[in-house]
């Protein structure tokens, strides 16, 4: 697999989304993998059956722009990965609110690492 | 005009599947909805981090039945890839013949479900007849009816002897003769382009915006299909995708029967032409890396992200199926119809709600 192009900044990110909107690309999907400090997120869009893999790497406490006013399609990704992960998304088109999966709404994302907290004289 | 807020399913006469709408009408016509899901969620992508990466072949033959040997093969070619496994020749047209029985099963199964779903029954019986003989199929060469396990990362698991190739011809031919005699009359008949003709509209560059994949795309005039990509013996058997433009319920409808002819021509090409030699390689060794797989399942394409370590625990595996792409599309194709075309519409993505949650 190979990444086309490595994202730094949420206004990169959306930038470069819309003009794969404008492009006509068709988004696939996006995947949240949890790599501890941070989240990585992967952005796949398919134009002729040739996919453009986008990626962004956010802090875990950082939240990141929603692409739903863009691709409306994505509103379902990024409720699963809010949920799942835990990971901050503002503004989705239609948010459910921690309560795509599990109707009494997320007191834990499941699919997060846990990260323990440093305890003194551990360095 | 009153507006009511209505739940369409969980559990509706019409969908074995539990999708709930919470649909919002003025009169009898749908004004707005919002889907919600989570009934069938399992969790399995955080499952499949505590497997060992062989044993995830049978974890993802349960992400649903009906796929089933595809998810196992769209994971073994992602974990081959990852291994720098290359599987004999023999092993990638027996995986095109069980994925074109396993997509005429698909869609007979939908097919009947349909004709249920606007209140002919007699034909979902005659497709579901003509479905079972797949299952018997499925049952003699795979010795399951549903949840196969034929296909292993290194090629498939259980080879076909020349009596089962022979038996599985005659079963196919079988089944093209009943569909030649059933296919008219979903094609033909008034009642049925009555339910089902200029409902649930999504035209081309809406069916790209909201991420439609399979049948569904190539109903509203895309020409796409990931078997144009040539994975398994696809690229040496001569593909071409089938596109309608009507972009409605029933030109989805018509191209499931027209692939449910093209997917018994490739099963019965695979099988003329399949191979001599062995059916599978052995593996030795952990993936490392991360890769991107994507089939051209019944519903329409699936991707799976693969990231392993070097170790026998994959670090993560995603799986995007196909009705997770076709539920926003709910959302451009339901507002304006009819409450009675509802349920036809739903129906006309093919969902699968198990996939969909995994």
């Amino acid at each position: 697999m190979s990444i086309n192009k490595i994202i730094s900044t949420p206004e990169e990110m959306l930038n470069v989304i819309k003009n794969c909107y404008e492009g006509g690309y068709r988004m696939v999907t996006a995947t949240c993998i949890d790599e501890g400090e941070v989240f990585r997120l992967i952005y796949n869009f398919d134009k002729d059956l040739t996919m453009i893999n986008l990626e962004v790497t956010t802090p875990r406490e950082k939240a990141i722009p929603s692409i739903s006013d863009i691709y409306v399609c994505a509103f379902l990704v990024e409720n699963e990965m809010q949920e799942l992960f835990g990971l901050k998304i503002n503004n989705i088109a239609l948010d459910l609110g921690g309560k795509m999966y599990m109707a009494g709404g997320v007191k834990k994302a499941p699919m997060a690492r846990e990260i323990k907290p440093a305890v003194k004289g551990d360095e | 005009m009153g507006r009511i807020t209505a739940p369409f399913g969980p559990q509706h006469p019409v969908l074995p599947e539990p999708l709930h709408l919470n649909i919002t009408y003025e009169d009898e016509k749908v004004v707005d909805l919002s889907p919600a899901i989570g009934y069938v969620h399992r969790g399995l992508e955080k499952l499949a981090e505590t497997k060992e990466y062989p044993q995830n072949v049978f974890l993802v033959e349960r992400v649903c039945g009906i796929c089933s040997f595809m998810h196992a093969m769209t994971y073994s070619m992602g974990i081959e890839e990852l291994m720098g496994i290359k599987i004999p020749p023999r092993a990638k047209y027996l995986r095109v013949f069980y994925s074109e029985i396993s997509r005429i099963h698909s869609h007979l199964l939908w097919l009947g479900l349909f004709a249920d779903a606007f209140g002919f029954e007699n034909l979902f019986m005659q497709y579901w007849a003509a479905r079972e003989k797949i299952v018997d199929l499925m049952e003699l060469t795979g010795g399951h009816r549903v949840i196969l396990s034929s296909c292993a990362i290194g090629g498939i698991r259980r080879d076909l002897s020349e009596e089962q190739i022979k038996i599985a011809e005659t079963t196919l031919m079988h089944v093209k003769h009943e569909l030649e005699r059933i296919n008219p009359i979903i094609m033909k008949d008034y009642t049925v382009k009555k339910r089902t003709v200029g409902k649930g509209i999504l035209t081309k560059d809406d069916a790209i915006k909201y991420g439609a994949v399979g049948p569904v795309l190539r109903a509203s005039g895309v020409a796409q299909d990931i078997r144009q990509l040539g994975y398994a013996a696809y690229g040496d058997l001569g593909f071409e995708p089938i596109v309608e433009t009507d972009c409605d319920s029933y030109a989805r409808g018509v191209v499931r029967v027209k692939e449910s002819y093209q997917s018994i021509e490739l099963a019965l090409e695979a099988l003329y032409r399949l191979p001599e030699g062995e059916a599978a390689v052995k593996v030795k060794g952990n993936p490392d890396g991360e890769t991107l797989m994507r089939v051209e399942q019944p519903r329409g394409e699936v991707l799976y992200y693969i990231k392993a370590n070097g170790s026998k625990n994959l670090e993560r595996l995603r799986i995007r199926t196909p009705t997770f792409a076709h539920v926003p599309g709910l959302l451009k194709m339901l507002p304006g119809c009819n409450m009675a075309d509802v349920p036809v519409i739903v129906l006309s993505i093919d969902p699968c709600i198990s996939c969909t949650e995994r």
